[in-house]
């Protein structure tokens, strides 16, 4: 039995149906990417993993430590041990991300604001928040700055691996984590997801473009057409795809980035 | 109120200076002349005070400021009841007192100038610097009482000093009829912090007007907490009368249960080379609604000003209410102006993306609050009274 | 009644657009208003007698209501010195060919046969009170679209024109709607049947030409199920030395799933009190758009509005105003939410000139139980010297729940910096203000079918020569 189990997945977004039954399995340790052209349900699959309320789940289960997540809340989800990397993170005025991600650990470890014994001491959480910049070369420079504001496309992207780091999730969904980025920032964020990489996560990388499974190599690669699956591999099936583009299912887009000149 | 002179004499008046009395007097004619507000008035339009009899509200609670530092100021301060000031320092006191806040201006300044009690007079000479803030505390003890206390600020050539005004209520759920009402003359080259907090009981009804007038290179930053009353109408107006003046004003509000909290601001742009800048945030929650209403003036001659206003409320309930409504009058073309006014409820994508955390719904909302005040907190001109706000928000957002 | 100064334009603008032709009318209405006068008026119309009612009522309601306190001031006007009627021709003409002559050639100078050529699909062009000029193409009344002048429509569909008239804005309204209802004449009519899209937009041209000329034209327009029009109206006037007053009234009713644009280019000359009323009803997932431009007339007071009636329903204001000397432009938009989940966003730009003022007015109401509505207002206002003025008055009233509401305004004059970096590449001074000026419009602009984008440029950039010379 897999660790995370997609079963029969169907999910419209107003009253539109966009999964039209998707099953997968994800098992710690593998690396998965799920690649498809544009609507093709990518982002809907996402959203609705991670229980986005502009989804509407129509059938199917989600399975993850013998729980159906589809009956769980956002937040509860993540505490269990899910984490999405988000396409476009939002700007949350006001809020400090060192703020944000301290109440987010607390959250993870039941902290409630009672048993202090739950706590993450500021000793404790400036150690593990120096380790994990160091490891992911940022400086602390955005720490203060209010939650995704202001920040270029390349820090926004890094701002939510570094939130990955510090929660330590055991299923994590990185959504078109490449879109925007140049090629250097992509093996920025390509080496740090590496070094996540182990026994104790499983990944699944959601992408239009092949480029970014240069450098995260998948165990797993399917692809999504119209809201199903189409086609399941291994690694090969990315080379396929980078030749041929998505013109076998009649749809004429590469699955490689326009170089920028 | 109080209808016949005679225990007005006793009461307030005695003691008082001929021209304070005679001033009284004058007010309380105007408050019995002026009309009851009316609805098609814009500025009562959506505030009514129809159910309001401030004669039911007959008892006056003698009120004496309480004031800090009043022992180790600089020379030549001058920190003192109102009433005394008057009699001891009328050269001062007299040419300036209500000229800001004008009695005829409508039935309720009218009744502050006719009436106030306790209330504080601060001067502070040209070139003095004060470091420790100043804190001026008034209280109301109990419910069916008229509470009106009123505060004169001078502030010399370059003086520079941070005051605090508090009004508090010994008894939550106290009714009444209470004020706070300020007037702030900045001279030339000061800089004045001025924060007021108003923490009067849930029940009261509440009427304020903090009028500031600005010198050259004047810099004024207010800053105004209103979190009391059943009814509370505050008016914040700053009035740019020498070149290169700043005025800051800013305003945080929690309306909660079925308070119904007024705002009017003015930032009257006299001359040139002004500056001003004000930002009123407030949460409302329950059955609570609050009226913000400014209007940005910038008169012929006034070229170079920058002006800018934002009125931002976070609207938590379903059933709360605000209005918001910000105007611009601009006579000069070589200016920058910009306004804003947003009301919505808390943004569902922040509310996911911090849920997607693992956050739980209750606590995301808290910080979405405290992150709504967080930019704004910021501008609270000293570090006393940012904690005492801080706190104050704290217990309320829970 | 106050003598205007006559106003200078650049001499192209004259020959163009302040053209006089010799009066020669059919019919010429006395002086003045009393209850002869409209019936004298309903009798030439040979109209029904519910219609005669209905002015006459509403002639009353004219004289009971009060001026409007706020706004601009109106105290100038004298209306027992307006002409209330006018016929510049006792036929109604298929083709240009038939035109009047001099008629023709005030139309010629606007271009009005080469706008057809390109792209009308039909002229209704009003020559003082009554539509004289009126073409359809063939494929439209195929449709069974009805683009009519209001007093044929009232003629030949009764039954339509008695089911929609004065049911969105009702003669008690305002002073200026009873007025209108009182006196009205011209106008267009429009119905579009269920499903059916018109294209190509419809346009009339209006004019005054005649000293102390009231024109009172009444439009009614109606959008049947699922079905689209873009009307689109534009204005110049010749320039005269008293007041003239101009008072239309525009009514449209756009159903379920339905979409309509109207298109304003107003450019009376800057005598004309310009005191307008408009309105649309919009249903069940339906689209209300105005695009309103406002350049001359000495006082406008005119705030387009949409009743958003039923969930889904959207309304669009985007306006233009331009006030040089002498000139007030209030202005603004009304979004009315009735019904839940219906979404309204204004977007004003104004430009003051010489003295002039312009002001946006705006009014945002939520009604009780109108939940998960969402409202967004833009203004901003470009002032070009520092003797002209702005002001915002947006007005909100929020009743309902989960709403969310929005306004940003800005007062800003032309960037030294922009005008600089022109300046520098070799653009005089005067070109590059009105290059930044036609950029700051641009997102009116744009909208705009090229032709009037093309004409709109053009008087910017006369009004802006103006103030050089």
């Amino acid at each position: 039995m897999a660790d995370f189990e997609i079963k029969d997945l169907r999910a419209s977004v107003e009253g539109r149906q966009i999964l039209k039954g998707v099953s997968l399995d994800v098992s710690k340790g593998e690396v998965h990417a799920v690649m498809g052209p544009n609507g093709s349900g990518k982002s809907t699959l996402s959203h609705t993993l991670m229980g986005h309320p502009g989804y509407t789940v129509d059938g199917g289960s989600v399975l993850f430590k013998g729980q159906n997540v589809l009956e769980l809340e956002p937040d509860e989800r993540a505490r269990l041990g899910m984490f999405l990397a988000f396409q476009y993170p939002v700007v949350v005025p006001g809020i400090s991300m060192t703020n944000f991600l301290r109440t987010a650990l607390n959250s993870k470890r039941g902290y409630d604001g009672k048993d202090k014994s739950k706590q993450v001491t500021p000793k404790e959480f400036r150690s593990m928040l120096k380790d994990e910049l160091e490891v992911l070369h940022m400086d602390d420079s955005f720490l203060p700055r209010y939650i995704n504001d202001g920040f270029s496309g390349g820090e926004k992207k890094r701002a939510e691996i570094l939130q990955m780091a510090m929660l330590r999730p055991e299923i994590a969904i990185l959504d078109e984590t490449d879109s925007g980025l140049d090629i250097d920032s992509i093996k920025f964020v390509a080496d740090a997801v590496n070094r996540m990489r182990g026994p104790e996560l499983g990944i699944l990388i959601i992408t239009h473009y092949t480029r970014i499974l240069e450098f995260i190599k998948p165990d797993f690669v399917h692809v999504l057409v119209d809201g199903k699956f189409v086609l399941s591999g291994g690694s090969e099936v990315a080379d396929r795809l980078e030749k041929t583009g998505y013109s076998e299912w009649g749809k004429e887009e590469t699955a490689q980035p326009q170089e920028v000149a | 109120m109080v209808s016949t002179e005679a225990p007005l004499e006793d009461l307030i008046f005695r003691g008082e200076p001929d021209w304070l009395r005679e001033n009284r007097r004058s007010a309380l004619e105007s408050y019995q002349r002026l009309p009851a507000p009316s609805k098609t008035d814009e500025e009562w339009r959506r505030t009514d005070v129809s159910r309001l009899d401030p004669s039911a509200f007959s008892r006056f609670e003698k009120a004496p400021a309480h004031t800090t530092m009043a022992t180790n100021l600089p020379k030549g301060v001058i920190l003192e009841s109102l009433p005394v000031a008057a009699r001891d320092y009328a050269e001062l006191v007299q040419p300036r007192l209500f000229s800001l806040a004008q009695a005829h201006r409508d039935r309720f300044t009218a009744l502050q100038a006719a009436l106030f009690t306790g209330g504080i007079f601060l001067y502070v000479p040209d070139g003095v610097e004060i470091d420790e803030p100043i804190t001026g505390r008034h209280f109301s003890h109990e419910s069916g009482t008229t509470v009106q206390p009123h505060t004169l600020i001078v502030a010399g050539k370059n003086s520079k000093f941070n005051y605090l005004d508090e009004y508090i209520a010994e008894h939550d759920d106290e009714a009444g009829y209470r004020s706070g009402s300020t007037e702030i003359f900045l001279g030339e080259g000061s800089q004045v912090g001025y924060v007021a907090v108003q923490k009067w009981g849930r029940n009261v009804w509440h009427f304020s007007d903090q009028r500031a007038e600005l010198g050259k290179d004047a810099t004024l930053r207010l800053f105004n907490v209103t979190l009391g009353g059943k009814f509370s109408k505050t008016r914040v107006e700053a009035s740019l009368a020498g070149e290169g003046s700043n005025a800051e004003l800013k305003a945080i509000y929690f309306a909660s249960g079925e308070q119904f909290f007024d705002f009017h601001t003015l930032q009257e742009h006299r001359v040139g080379n002004t500056r001003s800048d004000l930002l009123f945030k407030g949460a409302l929650q329950d059955v609570s609604r609050t009226v913000y209403a400014g209007l940005i003036r910038i008169e012929k001659h006034a070229a170079r000003s920058d002006a800018y206003q934002a009125n931002r409320n976070l609207v938590l309930s379903d059933k709360a209410k605000a209005t918001s409504i910000p105007m611009l009058e601009i006579d000069n073309n070589d200016v920058r102006c910009t306004h804003g006014a947003t009301v919505g409820p808390v943004d569902p994508e922040h509310l996911f993306y911090l849920r997607s955390r693992g956050i739980t719904e209750a606590t995301a909302k808290r910080m979405l609050i405290q992150g709504f005040f967080g930019d704004v907190l910021d501008r609270i001109p000293f570090e006393h009274a940012r904690k005492l706000v801080e706190a104050e928000l704290e217990s309320r957002i829970g | 009644m106050a003598t205007v100064p006559k106003v200078e334009v650049g001499t192209d603008y004259k020959e163009k657009y302040g053209f006089f032709v010799p009066e020669e009318y059919v019919f010429k209405a006395k002086r003045g208003l009393n209850p002869e006068i409209v019936k004298e008026i309903s009798w030439m119309k040979q109209e029904p007698e519910w219609m005669t009612n209905m002015r006459l009522r509403s002639l009353e309601i004219f004289r009971k209501k009060p001026m409007p306190k706020w706004g601009a001031d109106l105290s100038v006007i004298d209306f027992e010195n307006i002409f209330y009627y006018l016929k510049a021709s006792d036929k109604q003409s298929k083709t240009w060919e038939e035109l009047p002559p001099d008629i023709k050639a005030t139309y010629d100078r606007l271009g009005v046969p080469e706008a057809e050529r390109k792209f009308l699909a039909g002229v209704s062009a009003q020559y003082e009170s009554e539509v004289v000029y009126h073409s359809l193409q063939e494929d439209l009344t195929k449709k069974g679209v009805i683009f009519t002048d209001t007093d044929s429509a009232l003629r030949d569909h009764p039954e339509l024109f008695k089911e929609y008239f004065g049911t969105v804005i009702p003669p008690a309204d305002n002073k200026f709607s009873a007025l209108n209802t009182a006196v009205w004449s011209g106008g267009s009519f429009i119905y579009v049947p269920k499903g059916v899209r018109v294209d190509i937009p419809l346009q009339a041209y209006f004019r005054i030409n005649a000293e102390n000329m009231g024109q009172f034209e009444r439009t009614l327009i109606i959008c049947d199920e699922g079905s689209f029009v873009h009307y689109i109206e534009g204005c110049t006037a010749p320039i005269y030395t008293t007041d003239s007053l101009h008072s239309a009234v525009v009514e449209i009713i756009v159903k379920k799933n339905a979409r309509c644009r109207y298109t304003t280019i107003q450019n009376w000359s800057t005598n004309v009190f310009n005191l307008v009323t408009k309105r649309a009803m919009a249903y069940a997932d339906a689209t209300m758009e105005w695009v309103d431009g406002n350049l001359g007339s000495q006082i406008t007071m005119k705030y387009p509005s949409v009743y958003l009636m039923e969930p889904g329903a959207k309304g669009d204001v985007l306006s233009v105003a331009f006030a040089g000397k002498g000139q007030h432009q209030d202005a603004g938009g009304k979004m009315i939410h009735v019904a839940p989940n219906t979404t309204s966003t204004i977007t004003s730009k104004s430009i003051s000139k010489g003295g002039g003022r312009t002001s946006y007015r705006g009014h945002i109401k939520i009604y009780p139980g109108a939940n998960n509505c969402k409202s967004f207002v833009k203004c901003d206002a470009l002032l070009l010297d520092d003797e002209s003025r702005s002001d915002t008055y947006p007005y909100n009233d929020v009743d309902a729940e989960n709403v969310t509401l929005g306004h940003e305004a800005t007062v800003s004059k032309v960037s030294d910096e922009q005008l600089f970096y022109l300046m520098s590449r070799g653009i005089p001074r005067g070109e590059a203000e009105t290059m930044i000026v036609n950029g700051f419009i641009e997102p009116f602009t744009k909208e705009l079918p090229l032709e009037y984008a093309v004409e709109l440029n053009r008087l910017i950039q006369l009004e802006m020569e103006g103030s050089v010379g």
